[in-house]
């Protein structure tokens, strides 16, 4: 009976690991298909802003498999893990901050609402202004866009805090402070990490921009530089490096939250 | 290890869309230290609302609850509660060791003093081992065992329970109500507990207080006059038992007493 | 009645509110004139104040105004003419779905201002730029989102309909499309507030007609008092459109629990 049932689960990990290894065959075809298309497509493209795929993959390996990351990439990736950093810790402080006070709420809401509502792009030029084309301006500019969503997702959880689990903090004769940061704060993590994907998003888009308008360095800034000078295969290097970036970004993130908040996952794959 | 509550003349009521609704009426009790008290009456009679007077979570609209002869504005020193809602009062960020010391972190306790004392309190609940768990790795009765650790962690001299074992099923019940009376042996808290459920209120307690009406007062505190130890096969069969639980039953359901009906 | 209440509140909230208002502008009008910003030459609330009725005053400011709503709407009438109807076919697929998962999440998460500098090359900066942008932000989120929504359905409902014999037009008729209206409500209402949002970056970084080129212009030739007020007006523009979505919303789907 037990060997049997030991069978039986040995069958259903096999059958699961099949399952598994079906679902990305799934998964990948079309964008194999896609790539197949683009490379045979355009292998003979005489169009100059469709060169053939295989030109762009050849300079893709030449420019960023260089030095040429090093000076043009790491920077860009810097600023925007600076400014990300700070609008994390701005966000979630002053978000407990101001969702844990009654009053705090009232008076900031009106100028959270109208800063938010501002595209995060549109705000580089202000900060052109203020900062110049400084790398200041480039991390102000992705802190003070990403810290947005983060701010107001922080304040929304705090606010939306479990009651049970904050009377029973109460009952326990936790002070109010203890209260916010030890019960309200955690129980709203899932909220602030959807916040903080956000904010993610927002800080990479900010970061190309500033870079896009404050001319410079960093790969935006050499992106924008080839387009305007018609190098054509380095523009789609810059391009489809940024695309890769922004994915990887992603998936970092989602591991990370997968990570921080094994307790909710796990808590809901049992409810 | 108890502790004195005084109950007198609370009422309550709440203002709503609809105008005031009267929840309460000149509740008034005096709960004997170290005595355990079940708080019973029908659906909706407002059993969770005194409950939470109790807890000084809210202040009611008249009359006071003393705690050793003080009257509380909040949750008074010394208090423990265990709630219904094992999942939502049990934080699931916290391993099972995390949610017994959160209310230890005010106590000026050492940190091998904190250690012992959960993994004692894990042990008066028979859950010993479980310290890194996340609660909701936890079947239901065990949650609510680790519910009960974190408020003995706390060596109460009053313990209040809201419907502690309505969530679980009926035999891990048996065995929650069994180590609540065990519980009780080893520490004569004073305890009140609100239950819905009438036999579970007789096999656990010294007294039951019945609630009945609209406001509600107290219709009548039973003495459930059952010795001690108890246990489910033969104090269930205790012909007193059944008696007492016919009489409870009767005044709850308003199918009142001989010299009240008319 | 009911109205008249929430009125009475939100008067009685105004205060707070119009406090931190004047608040902030004062310390801006401070910091920038006698303060330490006072050396840099960021313009004062006043000067941003004065560009800003020049702004509206002007004729020019509706004709940009206009061109971005253009590329905005259009966009997103493109977006969800394809995306909807994409979203509900991969997700009445199993197959379809998972196909294209990889594929969608990929490109929903790029964020589309990197694919700028070749949509400069390819399409110059004009409108038809804007609404591409628009187009290739919105439609593969909308898919993704439409498609959850179609697979989403109640599994006990869909079974309870096929033991009564009810064919795959009825399910769908009855079951997928009545559990994706939810997730399509919510994506129209999130596209709506995104397309607004690109079509000003196209202008602002791919030079777009509409006003993110004007903030573009006037960032350029050191116009820093209406480089303020226009960013100023985006940020009223984008309340504006959030809250006219929200209420449209709440009119139409009046079925749908909040």
């Amino acid at each position: 009976m037990v060997a049997a049932s030991v069978h039986l689960l040995d069958a259903i990990m096999i059958m699961s690991w099949w399952r598994r290894i079906l679902l990305v065959l799934i998964g990948a075809w079309v964008p194999t298909a896609i790539v197949f298309a683009w490379w045979t497509a355009s292998a003979d493209s005489t169009n100059p802003y469709f060169p053939p795929l295989s030109l762009i993959v050849e300079r893709f390996t030449e420019l960023w498999f260089s030095q040429e990351f090093v000076t043009t990439v790491v920077p860009s990736l810097r600023n925007f893990a600076i400014g990300y950093a700070l609008a994390c810790i701005i966000g979630i402080i002053f978000g407990t901050l101001i969702g844990g006070s009654r009053t705090g709420i009232k008076y900031a809401e009106p100028i959270i609402d109208f800063v938010r509502s501002i595209p995060a792009v549109a705000t580089v030029p202000i900060f052109i202004v203020i900062f110049g084309l400084d790398i200041a301006m480039r991390v102000a500019s992705i802190t003070v866009a990403a810290s947005m969503p983060i701010l107001i997702a922080t304040i929304q959880g705090v606010r939306s805090a479990d009651v049970v689990q904050v009377e029973t903090a109460r009952v326990f004769h936790l002070s109010r402070q203890q209260q916010l940061w030890r019960v309200r704060l955690p129980g709203a993590m899932p909220l602030i990490f959807s916040g903080l994907q956000l904010g993610l998003q927002i800080a990479f888009i900010v970061t190309i921009a500033s870079e896009f308008l404050g001319s410079g360095f960093g790969i935006g800034s050499f992106t924008l530089v080839a387009t305007e000078s018609f190098l054509i295969l380095d523009a789609w290097t810059g391009v489809i490096l940024m695309g890769l970036l922004g994915y990887l970004i992603n998936i970092v993130f989602d591991l990370v939250e997968r990570f921080s908040l094994r307790w909710y996952y796990g808590q809901k794959k049992i409810v | 290890m108890s502790t004195d509550i005084t109950i007198s003349n609370v009422s309550m009521f709440f203002d709503t869309p609809n105008g005031r609704k009267d929840v309460l009426d000149n509740v008034s009790y005096s709960v004997t230290p170290g005595h355990f008290v079940a708080i019973v009456g029908p659906s909706g009679v407002g059993k969770t609302t005194l409950l939470r007077i109790l807890t000084g979570l809210t202040q009611p609209t008249g009359g006071s609850v003393e705690v050793r002869g003080k009257a509380i504005d909040g949750p008074p020193d010394g208090l423990a509660v265990v709630l219904q809602d094992y999942t939502r009062s049990l934080m699931p960020w916290l391993t099972v060791e995390k949610n017994i010391n959160l209310p230890l972190r005010n106590k000026k306790m050492t940190k091998s003093e904190v250690r012992s004392r959960v993994a004692e309190s894990l042990a008066e609940v028979g859950l010993e081992g479980t310290e890194k768990s996340y609660p909701w790795q936890l079947s239901g009765g065990m949650q609510q065992r680790v519910a009960i650790a974190r408020a003995l962690a706390t060596r109460p001299d009053l313990l209040i329970m809201d419907e502690p074992f309505a969530s679980v099923d009926a035999q891990t019940r048996f065995d929650l109500e069994d180590l609540v009376l065990k519980v009780r042996k080893d520490f004569g808290i004073t305890t009140l507990m609100v239950t819905h459920d009438i036999d579970e209120a007789v096999y656990l307690s010294d007294e039951v207080v019945v609630l009945y009406g609209k406001p509600a007062h107290v219709r009548e505190v039973v003495t459930v006059d059952i010795g001690f130890p108890r246990s489910q096969i033969e104090t269930r069969n205790d012909p007193r038992f059944a008696e007492l639980r016919t009489h409870v039953y009767s005044l709850v359901r308003g199918l009142a007493e001989p010299n009240e009906a008319a | 009645m009911l109205s008249n209440g929430s009125r009475a509140s939100r008067v009685r909230r105004l205060p707070p509110a119009a406090i931190s208002v004047v608040l902030a502008l004062a310390l801006w009008q401070l910091a920038t004139s006698v303060g330490p910003l006072a050396d840099l030459s960021i313009p004062s609330v006043v000067e941003t104040g004065q560009a800003l009725i020049a702004e509206l005053s002007s004729s020019e400011f509706y004709v940009r105004l206009w061109e971005t709503i253009q590329m905005a709407v259009v966009g997103f009438v493109v977006a969800m003419a394809l995306a909807i109807p994409a979203g509900i076919l991969i997700g009445l697929s199993r197959f379809a779905w998972r196909s294209t998962k990889f594929t969608f999440d990929f490109f929903k998460v790029i964020p589309p201002i990197v694919i700028i500098p070749i949509v400069i090359l390819v399409l110059g900066p004009t409108m038809q730029m804007g609404i591409f942008l628009v187009v290739f932000t919105l439609v593969f989120a909308m898919a993704i989102q439409t498609g959850l929504g179609v697979r989403d359905a109640d599994a006990v409902l869909l079974e309870t309909m096929r033991c009564y014999g009810l064919g795959t037009w009825s399910q769908i008729r009855y079951a997928r499309l009545p559990s994706a209206a939810p997730y399509i409500a919510v994506g129209v209402r999130l596209s709506a507030s995104a397309a607004l949002v690109v079509a000003i970056v196209a202008g602002l970084i791919g030079g777009a007609p509409g006003l993110g080129k004007t903030i573009l212009l006037a960032q350029a030739s050191g116009d820093d008092p209406r480089t303020f007020a226009t960013v100023f007006v985006l940020g009223v523009l984008g309340i504006l459109v959030s809250r006219a979505v929200t209420w449209l919303q709440r009119r139409s789907i009046f079925w749908m629990p909040s």
